[in-house]
């Protein structure tokens, strides 16, 4: 195995770990949003998707939970038709809610005038994530009862000046090791630069005095070698931190937060 | 794409599908088949089946194929009925909208 396939594995186990789910947990998830339905209901629904992942095989496994969404969505999608929702066994005519069933891909940005009044936007939902609620009413559905959201409002609201004031205070903190890190890069330079100074005027001295007292005249040249030797250290320092370790650093906070983008769009 | 599929248009598009197969056809591939047609979220036909179905418009059975059964869905003789409905109503709406285009109307 060659070093570019360990790679791509490992992307792949990354990206896996980082944003996507595999079938038994999107399976499990879907089971569990759909617990408050008839056990016939849920097992019809389970059925079917676990049908669907079978037919798509093992290999299009993950583009089938991209393509399906978050499990929240799939549920909801299940439930909206059920008895008690709407009517039964009426015989179905296209009403402006039955828009949101069908939902479009992403290539569209157009039919979202369409849908913005009767369906929950596309985009507005993923950024939503998994613990979405929906708007549409719907009686047989999990989800946060009224009071618990006006509660976590209320206590979101008595909470911000804590939270505010952490948010400061870790910015604050962010930005003193930032300049901690430059101060140090900056300290290490001017080592360096005052050794190679003094490696310089050593040898300049040494090398007068070689005629007056030899002995004092290598000492010295000595001396100014031992602090070129240190000044040549601390440049690999400079060089390693400056070049290497910062821009190491910065690529991966940015990576982190895109992945996190990456994740919440998916 | 940018007209909506209505319900009733989406219903007559997988009921046309379903009934090209006379021995039923299952779902990712019904899946597979619309998409070729409208755009539409790979999550949105189930309902749809499990509708159609409850109206009495597609039968299901489950038939074994690879060491595990797989749930088959097959149109019945209201489903034709629906489907040749909505085949006219489609008919009289495309001609109408066609006429207006082309100045007929």
């Amino acid at each position: 195995m060659n070093g570019g396939s360990i790679l791509t594995r490992l992307q792949a186990c990354l990206r896996e770990g980082f944003e996507f789910m595999n079938r038994t947990e999107f399976m499990s998830q879907l089971e569990q949003l759909l617990r408050n339905i008839t056990p016939a209901e849920r097992e019809e629904a389970l059925q079917y998707y676990n049908d669907y992942f079978d037919d798509a095989g093992t290999e299009n496994e993950q583009e089938v939970i991209e393509a399906l969404g978050n499990p929240a969505r799939v549920a909801e999608n299940i439930k909206r038709d059920l008895p008690g929702n709407t009517g039964e066994n009426m015989p179905r005519r296209a009403q402006p809610s039955d828009r949101a069933v069908v939902e479009y891909g992403k290539t569209g940005t157009e039919e979202r005038y369409f849908e913005q009044d009767t369906a929950p936007n596309t985009e507005k939902e993923r950024e939503a994530g998994q613990n979405q609620v929906y708007s549409t009413p719907a009686p047989a559905k999990k989800g946060m009862p009224g009071w618990a959201i006006v509660l976590i409002t209320i206590a979101l609201i008595f909470a911000s000046p804590v939270l505010l004031g952490l948010a400061i205070g870790l910015l604050g903190v962010l930005f003193g090791v930032l300049v901690t890190w430059f101060a140090l890069i900056f300290a290490v330079v001017m080592v360096m630069l005052s050794m190679f100074i003094v490696l310089i005027v050593l040898c300049a001295v040494g090398v007068q005095c070689l005629v007056v007292d030899p002995l004092v005249g290598i000492a010295l040249i000595g001396g100014g070698l031992i602090c070129g030797g240190i000044g040549i250290l601390f440049l690999m320092l400079a060089v390693a931190m400056a070049g290497i370790v910062t821009p190491a650093v910065f690529r991966g906070i940015w990576r982190l937060f895109r992945g996190k983008k990456k994740e919440a769009t998916v | 794409m940018v007209f909506n599929t209505g319900a009733a248009l989406l219903d007559a598009i997988v009921l046309a599908v379903v009934s090209k197969e006379p021995e039923g056809t299952y779902g990712y591939k019904i899946t597979q088949e619309v998409r070729q047609v409208i755009e539409l979220s790979e999550s949105t036909l189930y309902p749809v089946l499990r509708r159609l179905q409850k109206d009495e418009c597609l039968e299901v059975y489950d038939m074994e194929c690879a060491g595990r059964n797989r749930r088959y869905y097959k149109i019945t003789s209201s489903g034709w009925a629906q489907l040749r409905l909505y085949e006219s109503e489609w008919r009289q709406y495309s001609d109408k909208i066609t006429g207006l285009f082309e100045g007929r109307i």
